[in-house]
């Protein structure tokens, strides 16, 4: 392959900023230099659900170095409802609002002349409370007695939600229900039933990178700079916030260092927003490790579910009842629990199917997106029941998966159908890697071996909006207009080469410009794999444009009909004609320097679901599909599980950059390993008591599987820009049900709660014998 | 606001013990790798720190009487590199202490001036009979490790006294160390344990970490198995499955653990009987071998 198309659609060229961000040379929000501000600290609740009485702020105040002190009161007075945001629910106070609602939630802020002030003083606020009876966990909440929100507020964001507009004496947001067919009849009916009670614990993303907001006010305008994946989203939301025309809120950011869905929606804009307004100065907000435990978590989710096969081991029927722990604040819950609820069932054949999944408010910190986006909390239900049904019926765990996956063209339960979701190729690829048809020494003594297999399917954000402007520099170079933020997935880099395959030229020439609302087009958000989709597919019509407009200029000078004239790496051509794209541009222009300027939007769109059966015939604009395969030693007299082999095969229609494929698979499977092993958020009584990375247990260097294998399978989307789909979620949604399907497999105990940790294996191999 | 803190540096052992009975509330600091970490959580705000990174005597070890009289400061990767056949044992505990860099600054000064029940370097200095020697300006002495412990992270020391040293004697049989944590690197034990076994004197030593109060020895373990361990007969498969059981729930037996974030009392019990079993098994093929 030639250099040049080493740096298009399908070659491995480097993204061009790994040195910087292994060496540090990169800038992040946080190490800009700030300037004269007010920093600010947070004074935090210590009550998981009580009425404020009074804040006492006069100590803190007459500390040296603090400028001001702000509560929830004083920003009502100047905001009035508009303190409230959210995505789904107008119910979160950037600064608690008359009750607190989680242990941590932020109650006062104080604006001081330097960071080690603004905390000091937060230690000289004092609350009094006057305690409300605390939701702790989804019994309680779903017992209904006692209620985290008075009542319920859609917010103007997402537009569905208005039905439950002033819903009372209920902690249960949202509501998807699933019926395809009769599924209780069908179970009752049905030979073959497995049933388990399914927990995945709430968890958190941990981005190396902690976020931090600056926010100031410049000629009558917001302005911001900040560690978000949803520049997008916040300018509204602060326009919102502060009633402000969107051309006078501005929302700049710099790379992150990961993300994972804790860089998204409301999180330190809206105060850093409110401060910088109200107090007429430039603030800066940032947070410690232990407070990002408390910024956001993923859903902890409890699954009560069946699946049933008939006499000839047919799936008949899928039952589920989904609980998503969605803590003091929605966030994004509701459309996780109808997103991740829908699929539930698996992507599977299966003629019946009931879901019942529900988004629910507790005392807790809120939860909201995070990789996976909740469908991981059901394929751990799903991928275990299937599993133990093979079990049950004697059928092997692979060959019982393949002969029910969906396959092309098939309707999966909620009415949608599969394209460009190759279950069967995933899954084939992982069970040849991890030599699943081979002889496995299960082991005689303490150390068991096993093997297991999980399939995942998930959703894409839909219906979403992308826009791209592209400028070709007169010197063929170009700039790249997107509102995508590269958190280390390399987004900028695959646009780049989506941008140059068009065009013909060296991606290494073009510069992706980072998502600045005063700049660059709206974007809806980065997240949920969907930017090399869309976001691709519209870079790939701002090059196609821009593609036309440089062959009609050639034709133009060649003095040819614009169909003959093709464009190559050396320029336009046309039969003898030939003229490089500088020679073009300048001649058209008579300039040096000068650009041409093309723009293009693409837009996906969706059937809504039924609001009774919940399905639809468009739910998605398109499928992931993965599959995760574990070979895996246990310990029998510890309960330690070592990997031995990990493979994690992604259908991504086709790979822009098969490198950085792999690495996401490879990282996706990284992540997974702890939320199978150990990651968790203890909890106890609303406070949570492992939130330091001293307690905190993420996978480390020696926790890697002997053997990691990312797969890349291809299977091109009719409408993907060059077939593509994107992959930043697709390798985690199997990893912990394949994982215990080779403890199953090693040591014959079903575990139905994660992280599987030593001691609960352990114990489950005690009971069982 | 900005909160100020002495900084105190002594160059000799003296000057860091007059400095110390000066200002008893000076809080030491070797590594930093547990004062540090308070710091930043804001756990304590001492008036000042007393760095003990600048006073030689701390930082060497040395061999004398069948002991080898390790430093208070020298680090974990020292131990490691540097010790591992006399001190086998807590060599193997030091190689388990947090990351390279962690190891890079922690020792054993630190381990015992932070007296947490999780202490790795506890169980091998239990299972060894060492000493710590503490010193100030009022004097030198030595407190048994076993006295040394008072409760979850109290000690023996007197606020105007360093621990300057401990004394380990150097292994008389083969040593091992087993720790089960959450993860494999970067982990607070769920429960450790160390033992030694004295050939010559035909003894077994024990240490359990993570798993009471303070790190606790297992008396009737060691009683127990020092009288059934065929010590005339050291192959392999001397050692009976019986032996090893036994053995193990002594160990479990002495324990006094609690539940916790990190495991219940119930695994702690159930994992310290593996570890010392499977320990006992590991040091008796080495006899045999020797
Ligand atoms: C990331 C991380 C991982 C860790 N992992 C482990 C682990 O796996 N196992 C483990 O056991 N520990 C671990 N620790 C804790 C810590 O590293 C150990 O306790 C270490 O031995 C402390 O040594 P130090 O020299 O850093 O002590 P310092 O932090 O300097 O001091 C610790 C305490 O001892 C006092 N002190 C220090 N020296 C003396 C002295 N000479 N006389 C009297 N008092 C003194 C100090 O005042 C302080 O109270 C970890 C810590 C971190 C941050």
């Amino acid at each position: 392959m030639r250099e040049i198309e080493q740096s298009w659609v399908g070659g491995s060229r480097p993204r061009f900023d790994t040195a910087g961000r292994v060496r540090g040379m990169i800038a992040h929000v946080g190490d800009q230099a700030v300037g004269a501000a007010a920093h600010v600290a947070v004074h935090r609740a210590t009550q998981p659900h009580a009425r404020i009485e009074a804040v006492h702020v006069d100590e803190a105040l007459a500390m040296p170095g603090v400028y001001g002190v702000v509560t929830g009161a004083d920003l009502y007075k100047q905001l009035g409802d508009r303190l409230l945001t959210g995505p789904a629910f107008a119910d979160q106070p950037a600064l608690a609002h008359e009750k607190v609602r989680y242990v941590g939630e932020p109650v006062a802020a104080v604006l001081a002349a330097d960071l080690a002030t603004a905390r000091a003083a937060t230690d000289a606020i004092w609350v009094d409370y006057e305690d409300l009876p605390p939701v702790y966990d989804l019994a309680d909440a779903l017992a209904g007695t006692a209620y985290v929100h008075d009542e319920l507020r859609p917010s103007s964001v997402f537009g569905d939600l208005k039905h439950l507009r002033g819903v009372r004496d209920t902690n249960v947001n949202y509501t998807y229900n699933l019926r395809t067919g009769d599924a209780e009849a069908a179970r009752d009916a049905g030979a073959h039933t497995v049933t388990g009670e399914f927990w995945a614990p709430p968890t958190h993303h941990v981005p190396i990178e902690l976020p931090c907001t600056i926010a100031w006010v410049d000629s009558g305008r917001l302005e911001m700079l900040t560690t978000t994946q949803t520049p997008s989203y916040v300018r509204q939301t602060i326009a919102d916030l502060l009633d402000l025309p969107l051309s006078r809120v501005r929302v700049t950011t710099r790379p992150l260092g990961g993300s994972f869905g804790a860089k998204m929606y409301d999180r330190l804009e809206p105060l850093a927003a409110a401060l910088a307004w109200t107090a007429g100065r430039r603030v800066r907000v940032t947070a410690t490790r232990e407070e990002a435990f408390l910024l956001t978590t993923r859903h902890g989710a409890a699954v009560s579910s069946s699946l049933t096969a008939d006499a000839e081991g047919n799936l008949v029927s899928s039952v589920a009842d989904v609980r998503y722990d969605t803590g003091a604040y929605a966030d994004v819950g509701p459309r996780i629990t109808a997103k991740s609820g829908m699929v539930a069932p698996g992507p599977y054949r299966i003629a019946n199917a009931r879901v019942l999944s529900r988004c629910v408010y507790t005392n807790k910190p809120s939860a909201g997106p995070f990789r996976g986006f909740g469908v991981p909390q059901v394929t751990w239900s799903h991928e275990s029941l299937i599993d133990e049904l093979a079990h049950e019926l004697g059928e092997d765990p692979y060959a019982f998966r393949r002969r029910h996956l969906l396959r092309e063209g098939d309707e999966a339960p909620m009415g949608t159908r599969m394209h460009s979701a190759d279950f069967v190729g995933c899954l084939d690829a992982v069970a040849n890697a991890i030599g699943w048809f081979d002889p496995l020494d299960r082991g005689t003594g303490r150390i068991r071996r096993g093997r297991g297999v999980a399939v995942g399917v998930k959703a894409v954000l839909t219906p979403t909006i992308a826009n791209a402007v592209l400028q070709l520099n007169q010197d063929n170079s170009a700039t790249l207009l997107i509102s995508t933020v590269d958190m280390g997935q390399g987004s900028d880099t695959i646009m780049a080469q989506i941008a140059a395959d068009v065009l013909r030229m060296d991606s290494r020439r073009i510069h992706v410009v980072r998502a600045d609302t005063d700049a660059t087009p709206y974007d809806t958000i980065t997240a949920g794999s969907r930017s090399t989709y869309h976001t691709g597919n519209a870079v790939r019509r701002v090059a196609e444009a821009m593609r036309d407009k440089l062959i009609g200029l050639a034709a133009e000078r060649f003095g040819v009909p614009a169909e003959e004239v093709s464009l190559t790496p050396d320029g336009p051509r046309a039969g003898s004609h030939e003229v490089t794209v500088a020679e073009l541009v300048h001649g058209h222009f008579g300039a040096r320097g000068a650009t041409l300027t093309t723009e293009a939007n693409y837009t996906s769109s969706w059937t809504p679901y039924d609001k009774e059966t919940g399905r639809s015939d468009k739910v998605t604009e398109h499928w992931f599909a993965g599959a995760v395969g574990a070979r895996i030693a246990v310990d029998t007299a510890t309960g330690r599980v070592r990997i031995e082999h990990l493979a994690v095969a992604g259908d991504v229609g086709r790979a822009i950059n098969p490198t950085l494929v792999e690495q996401q698979l490879s990282g996706a499977a990284i992540m997974g390993i702890g939320h199978a092993l150990f990651d968790q958020l203890v909890l106890d009584q609303g406070q949570l008591i492992n939130g330091t990375l001293l307690d905190y247990q993420l996978p480390s260097i020696r926790d890697l599987p002997d053997q990691l294998t990312p797969i890349v399978v291809e299977s091109p989307h009719d409408d993907g820009p060059f077939g593509a789909k994107g992959v930043g979620e697709t390798g985690i949604l199997g990893v912990a049900p394949a994982i215990a399907n080779a403890v199953r497999d090693a040591v014959g105990v079903r575990l139905t709660r994660l992280p599987l940790t030593p001691e609960s294996i352990t114990m489950a191999l005690e009971e069982n014998q | 606001m900005v909160v100020s803190m002495d900084f105190l540096r002594p160059a000799s052992l003296a000057e860091a013990l007059e400095l110390k009975a000066a200002n008893p509330d000076a809080v030491p600091i070797a590594g930093g790798t547990d004062v540090m970490v308070e710091l930043n959580f804001d756990k304590r705000r001492p008036a000042a720190l007393l760095d003990l990174g600048r006073v030689p005597e701390l930082a060497t070890w040395r061999a004398e009487n069948g002991r080898v009289r390790l430093g208070a400061t020298v680090p974990y990767t020292r131990i490691v590199d540097e010790l591992g056949d006399v001190l086998p044992g807590l060599a193997m505990a030091a190689r388990t202490v947090g990351s390279p860099q962690i190891r890079n600054r922690a020792g054993v000064g630190g381990n015992l001036g932070s007296a947490s029940p999780a202490g790795d370097a506890h169980p091998p200095l239990l299972a060894t009979g060492a000493d710590v020697e503490v010193a100030s300006t009022r004097g030198t002495r030595t407190v048994p490790i076993g006295e040394f412990f008072l409760g979850p992270k109290r000690s023996a020391l007197a606020a105007d006294e360093l621990v300057t040293a401990v004394l380990v004697p150097v292994a008389a049989g083969p040593q091992q160390f087993a720790k089960v944590g959450t993860r494999n690197a970067m982990v607070i034990a769920v429960c450790s344990f160390g033992l030694a076994l004295d050939t010559t004197r035909r003894t077994v030593g024990t240490g359990i970490g993570s798993a009471g109060p303070v790190p606790l020895r297992a008396a009737a373990a060691e009683d127990f198995a020092a009288e059934v361990l065929p010590w005339d007969e050291p192959a392999a498969n001397t050692l009976t499955d019986d032996t090893a059981k036994e053995f193990g729930e002594l160990v479990a037996a002495a324990a006094r653990p609690i539940d916790d974030v990190r495991g219940s009392a119930a695994y702690r019990r159930h994992a310290l009987a593996v570890l010392a079993r499977r320990t006992l098994r590991w040091a008796w093929q080495d006899v045999s071998g020797r």
